[in-house]
């Protein structure tokens, strides 16, 4: 894990690693300045000499402003590396969710990739800036004390040395225990992140079906597992401190009761053994060494909270698409001709059940071709699998007579245009929406494409025309006008396939017939596929495929399926019926 | 608006959530002034150890350890106490924390179910989304370990200013002028501070939003091949980001430095003019009367005043979180200060079934309104 976080580090290192000598330098002062304190109080003040207060006095300004300089220095250089270091993190993983195909999106979750991407990364960087400007802080100055103490006293200082053993220990099985109950409470996150974009999200049938308590109850349900989870690890994590405590007093007691027998036993002789001034001195070197292994402590209590972050952006670091480029890939697409030979598709969640069923299909280039069948009968995975967005399981698709899988994605995605089911719109003006279709669109280009998605009335109808502003989600506009902006969106592309998966099911059934109509007299090369659950929208389709629980049930014109296939012919039926109207 | 000093207005308001924990922040204070006892008693334990217990042994032909034992029996006492109130008080500052960014969460939330569509409409959702999570959490630094900081390092600059106040009154003057002087020049400081974090939280809002709107259609992005477009436009959000996180932490991060430098400079102006009182013979000004100054009496007072100023400075090591904690409440309070939808009507529909001829309000679903 810590491999995959370094990558990230890059130009940051030079910085970190100023942050760190910096703080070195500072750490030499904070010891020197002390024992000039020292020599000042000692040698000036109790003296009364008043040349030697103002040349301690001089040596201690000309220190503290040395230390302030490299106090500042550090300061800064360790704001800058721990920001640099968040920010290429983050971009990493954003880089590399660009990459992930739709199996890879569906493993994650959306609001896990939102938490991962802003929550965690600053519990590192939080936890990184720390680490930097304290981690050498602690180790040197009880490096530092230890080895003054050894000098003044070996027996003595021995004290010490058993403590720490006792410390590690128990900073460990706080570690262990708390590890785990971290990782619950981002997975709460990530829950929470979601009840809330739910929430935003359906605004509107929240309240058109006044189930905002609902929604409240929903919500304190998982705020409070965040809480009760959260506060058990926090409380674990604050044993530390009464821990370190309760070893600092022990070995003070210690001192004090071997100190004190030393000193009697050598009659406070200097050269015979301890004198009451080593003890003073070694009751300090104590002290020193408890305030670092409490600064060293608070570092490790950021870092455990930050050890769950830190894995879960290195499991997005770490993911790649299950759907890569081939080598040597194709970069042209002959025409718009599709043919499935013996396709098989499961999804990686749910592999026992088999979502298509040995398809076997061949469609010319120019076809329209529609797509019927019940819901949940697999339509939209198998149109999906045209430009790649999921991989066959068994079989192979082909797209102008070469296996899918053999193009390069850009030049294969940019022939196959896909009106999704779930019309998205990003906010921004209607027309930098339908520049997603194709960057260098003129004016004409967009205008035509909206006329013969039938758009291009009710947008000369507002206000501000193609520089409407659209709202995130697309909440400002009508469903049957999203659905003809992502039609004309498509048809930007000037795509040799075509794929409309029931994006006419918010328009009324005469738009429906005139967008048909300018299809088939303005796109005659262009490959048509359209999904519907309206027969009156693929009728005079040249193909129909009928598909049932993911098997090809039937295939064939209208007439000879209103014959052959009793599904095709229940369905048109009901249809004639609801309308109340003859064909 | 570069400089902004100190958002009192969101602290008092974060504060007054602490409210309803009145009991344990009271079990909270006296804890810390049992910690902050038991380790002040320990660095007086040190002279009284070594002039009550050791020197009159030495010398001597068998020397009696029984009384040092003793007094180490009290000492021991003393710091179990100490250890334990720490512990007490740690866990139950988390319940405080933990407890008051849950209160803050589900009032949020409450709140935002009766904001008018128009809202949702113009905030991007990813920014609003930021604000309980992102915008929460920098209140759990701020109230879990700053606060409990803040009232321990209060208590002990008070025991110590009364302790110098003792001493000497011209000297303690000298110290209060010099931290005053201090307070006034890292004011830029804080107001700059405060500034960045706001920038921070603002652009990291930004950025969330910006991240849910795409992931969420990331299938679009897909099919146009839009993700080129994308890795650019979130590449200048995250370096915007990056610049005021950078600024924010830097100007916070210098505060402690600072405060040390000027502590240091502070003793050096007490030592100069303390010894030369002393050795002048000027006459000194204590509470409990006039003095001859004396040499240990500098020395006892120098030592005295770095126990004022390292509680200061631990504080300003505090910074960061406090700042940052502010600027995330004021957009918690700014989401919860929004009018909500108002609900003005006076007529309520109610499900109604016939009995005996007469409309009666009923429970069930009746397919009725009355």
């Amino acid at each position: 894990m810590i491999k995959t976080l370094w990558k990230s580090l890059r130009e940051y290192k030079k910085t970190s690693l100023l942050t760190i000598g910096l703080t070195l330098f500072e750490v030499v002062f904070e010891i020197v300045i002390p024992l000039c304190m020292a020599e000042l109080i000692d040698r000036g003040v109790e003296q009364g000499e008043m040349n030697l207060v103002l040349k301690y006095g001089l040596a201690l300004v000309v220190f503290a402003l040395l230390q302030l300089m490299t106090g500042m220095g550090s300061a800064l250089a360790a704001a800058r590396s721990a920001a640099g270091f968040a920010a290429n993190l983050r971009q990493d993983m954003y880089d590399n969710v660009q990459t992930f195909s739709f199996s890879n999106i569906d493993k994650f979750s959306t609001s896990s990739i939102v938490t991962r991407l802003t929550t965690d990364v600053t519990n590192v960087q939080n936890a990184y800036q720390m680490l930097i400007k304290l981690a050498m802080r602690g180790p040197f100055m009880i490096l530092f004390a230890m080895v003054v103490s050894f000098r003044i006293n070996r027996g003595i200082s021995l004290v010490f040395l058993a403590l720490i053993p006792v410390l590690g220990i128990g900073l460990i099985l706080i570690v262990r225990t708390v590890h785990p109950i971290f990782q619950k409470v981002f997975e709460n996150y990530d829950r929470l992140n979601n009840v809330v974009q739910e929430n935003l999200r359906g605004v509107r049938v929240v309240k058109s079906f006044h189930q905002q308590s609902k929604e409240i109850e929903k919500f304190d349900r998982v705020s409070e597992r965040i809480y009760q989870d959260f506060a058990k690890a926090e409380r674990l994590i604050s044993l530390n401190t009464p821990l370190l405590q309760f070893c600092l007093y022990l070995s003070m007691l210690l001192i004090s009761w071997l100190g004190a027998k030393a000193i009697v036993a050598s009659g406070n002789n200097a050269a015979l053994g301890l004198t009451t001034g080593d003890l003073t001195a070694l009751f300090s070197y104590a002290i020193q060494i408890l305030m670092s292994l409490m600064m060293l402590s608070m570092v490790f209590a950021m870092m455990t909270i930050a050890q769950s972050s830190a894995e879960r952006i290195s499991e997005l670091l770490q993911e790649t698409s299950d759907i890569q480029n081939p080598k040597d890939p194709v970069r042209q697409v002959r025409d718009g001709s599709i043919c499935y030979q013996n396709v098989d598709f499961v999804y990686a969640s749910k592999a026992g059940k088999k979502v298509i069923d040995q398809a076997n299909v061949t469609i010319q280039a120019g076809q329209t071709v529609g797509i019927i069948g019940g819901t949940g009968s697999s339509k939209s995975s198998f149109v999906q699998l045209i430009p790649r967005l999921y991989d066959v399981s068994a079989g192979a698709v082909l797209v102008g007579g070469v296996d899918v899988r053999r193009y390069d994605l850009d030049t294969l995605r940019n022939a196959v245009a896909m009106v999704l089911q779930k019309n998205e719109l990003f906010s921004g003006t209607i027309r930098e929406n339908l520049r997603w279709g194709n960057e260098n669109a003129t004016e004409e280009e967009m205008q035509e494409a909206c006329r013969l998605a039938c758009a291009d009335e009710f947008i000369s109808a507002m206000p501000k025309g193609y520089d409407t502003h659209i709202e995130q989600g697309g909440t400002n506009v009508s469903g049957g006008q999203k659905q003809r902006l992502c039609i004309a969106r498509a048809l930007l592309k000037n795509p040799k396939i075509l794929i409309l998966d029931d994006s006419t099911s918010a328009v009324d059934t005469k738009t429906d017939a005139l967008i048909q109509k300018a299809f088939a007299e303005y796109l005659p090369q262009t490959t048509k596929i359209i999904i519907a659950q309206r027969i009156s929208s693929v009728q005079h389709a040249d193909q129909i495929i009928v598909l049932d629980d993911g098997k090809i049930s039937a295939i064939g014109k209208h007439e000879e399926l209103l014959k052959e296939s009793a599904i095709y012919r229940e369905v048109f039926e009901s249809q004639q019926k609801g309308s109340g109207c003859h064909a | 608006m570069l400089k902004q000093g100190m958002d009192w207005k969101t602290a008092k308001r974060i504060l007054s959530y602490l409210k309803r924990y009145q009991k344990q922040m009271a079990v909270v204070t006296v804890c810390i002034i049992l910690s902050a006892v038991a380790s002040a008693a320990s660095s007086v334990f040190i002279q009284t150890l070594i002039d009550g217990y050791i020197v009159p042994l030495l010398g001597q032909t068998s020397p009696v350890f029984g009384p040092l034992l003793k007094a180490l029996g009290v000492m021991a006492v003393v710091y179990l106490v100490g250890v334990l109130a720490t512990w007490i008080y740690n866990r139950t500052m988390v319940t405080i924390a933990q407890g008051t960014l849950k209160q803050i969460r589900d009032e949020m939330f409450a709140k935002m179910q009766d904001l008018p569509v128009s809202y949702f409409d113009t905030h991007t959702h990813g920014d609003i989304m930021s604000r309980y999570t992102n915008d929460t959490d920098t209140l759990r630094q701020m109230i879990a370990q700053s606060l409990a900081q803040l009232v321990s390092s209060v208590c002990t600059i008070a025991a110590v200013f009364c302790c110098m106040l003792y001493l000497s009154v011209y000297l303690t003057a000298i110290v209060v002028a010099v931290v005053a002087v201090s307070l006034f020049l890292i004011k830029g400081i804080v107001g700059k501070s405060g500034y960045y974090f706001i920038q921070q939280q603002m652009s990291l809002g930004d950025l969330n939003g910006y991240i849910e709107e795409m992931v969420h259609g990331q299938k679009v992005v897909k099919v146009f091949c839009h993700e080129r477009q994308a890795k650019e436009i979130f590449r200048e959000k995250n370096t915007a980001w990056e610049h005021s996180s950078a600024s924010a932490n830097g100007y916070a991060n210098t505060m402690m430095p600072m405060m040390n430098a000027l502590g240091y400079l502070q003793y050096v102006i007490v030592a100069v003019v303390g010894a030369w009182m002393a050795i002048d013979g000027v006459t000194n000004l204590s509470i409990f009367g006039v003095k001859t100054v004396t040499l240990g009496m500098i020395a006892s007072f120098l030592t005295l005043s770095r126990s004022f100023t390292s509680p200061i400075s631990q504080i300003s090591n505090q910074f960061n979180s406090v700042v940052m904690a502010l600027a995330g409440a004021a957009r918690i309070f700014a989401l919860m200060d929004e009018q909500p939808e108002e609900d003005l009507g006076r007529v309520t529909l109610v499900n109604a079934t016939e009995r005996n001829g007469v409309l009666e309000e009923t429970r069930e679903h009746t397919g009725t309104w009355a």
